[in-house]
């Protein structure tokens, strides 16, 4: 089978992860996650397309404790990967390299998120 | 662009991405900025989902700037998605033909949603 010749990465178990680094991977992996979230939001879709039964019935599962939980989860991944895809954008603009303050920002995006996260689970 | 680079990416999934990698690089871009106003009619659309009734969450859906937003949120939330999850594949996929599979598969499933949202509404629609 043909392959692809990447180069190898570093040894992520042997370097300790800056927090941009972190946050980085965070972004792909929230990415990841809110992929599924548009399915719910699809079933969502799906069952008002139903008709009142279904509807009324993924309701109130949604409602339940553990899926409240589920959503809370697809609030702060989306809250996360919103933040940290503007302070790309900022970066594609030239803004935020400043070695020195990399930390500072990333700290900053770090409670940000958590702030949008809990604006979205009390206003939904 | 360098051979360096281009072996580093699915042939197939720069065919199926139908716009050049610079392209793809701005409509990735493109489409995050979109995301944002779309991302507060998300949240009205979960607040109706989880606490209106039938017929007000089928009436808010149905008017004519939800409807908008919901067409434009499909758009761009499968574009910015496929174009996201073909970089994540392409950097840890080594394989090239499950990379190409992948990539595939991806394509299809968002097509298909699409697809199915658009069908959920017609049907949404002549629902009495």
């Amino acid at each position: 089978m043909p392959k692809n010749h990447h180069p190898l990465t570093p040894h992520l178990t042997i370097y300790k992860w800056p927090l941009t680094a972190v946050l980085s991977i965070t972004h792909r992996l929230t990415g990841v996650f809110l992929i599924a979230g548009v399915f719910v939001f699809f079933t969502v879709l799906v069952a008002l397309a139903s008709g009142e039964a279904v509807f009324l019935s993924v309701q109130h599962f949604l409602n339940q404790g553990s899926a409240q939980i589920v959503l809370a989860g697809f609030a702060f991944a989306l809250s996360f990967h919103l933040v940290h895809g503007l302070r790309h954008l900022l970066w594609d603009l030239g803004f935020g390299f400043e070695g020195a303050r990399l930390h500072t920002y990333a700290l900053w995006e770090v409670w940000l998120t958590l702030v949008v996260s809990v604006v979205a689970v009390v206003l939904i | 662009m360098g051979a360096k680079i281009r072996r580093f990416m699915s042939r197939l999934g720069d065919k199926l991405a139908l716009v050049s990698f610079k392209n793809q690089w701005l409509l990735q871009r493109v489409t995050a900025l979109l995301l944002v106003p779309l991302v507060v009619w998300l949240g009205v659309f979960f607040h109706y989902g989880l606490t209106a009734s039938y017929p007000e969450f089928r009436e808010w859906l149905l008017g004519p700037l939800s409807l908008a937003c919901l067409f434009i949120f499909l758009g761009v939330v499968a574009s910015h998605s496929y174009l996201g999850l073909k970089v994540i594949i392409e950097d840890y996929i080594t394989d090239q033909q499950f990379q190409e599979q992948l990539i595939l598969a991806s394509l299809w499933g968002f097509g298909l949603l699409g697809v199915s949202v658009v069908g959920a509404v017609i049907i949404l629609f002549f629902r009495v």
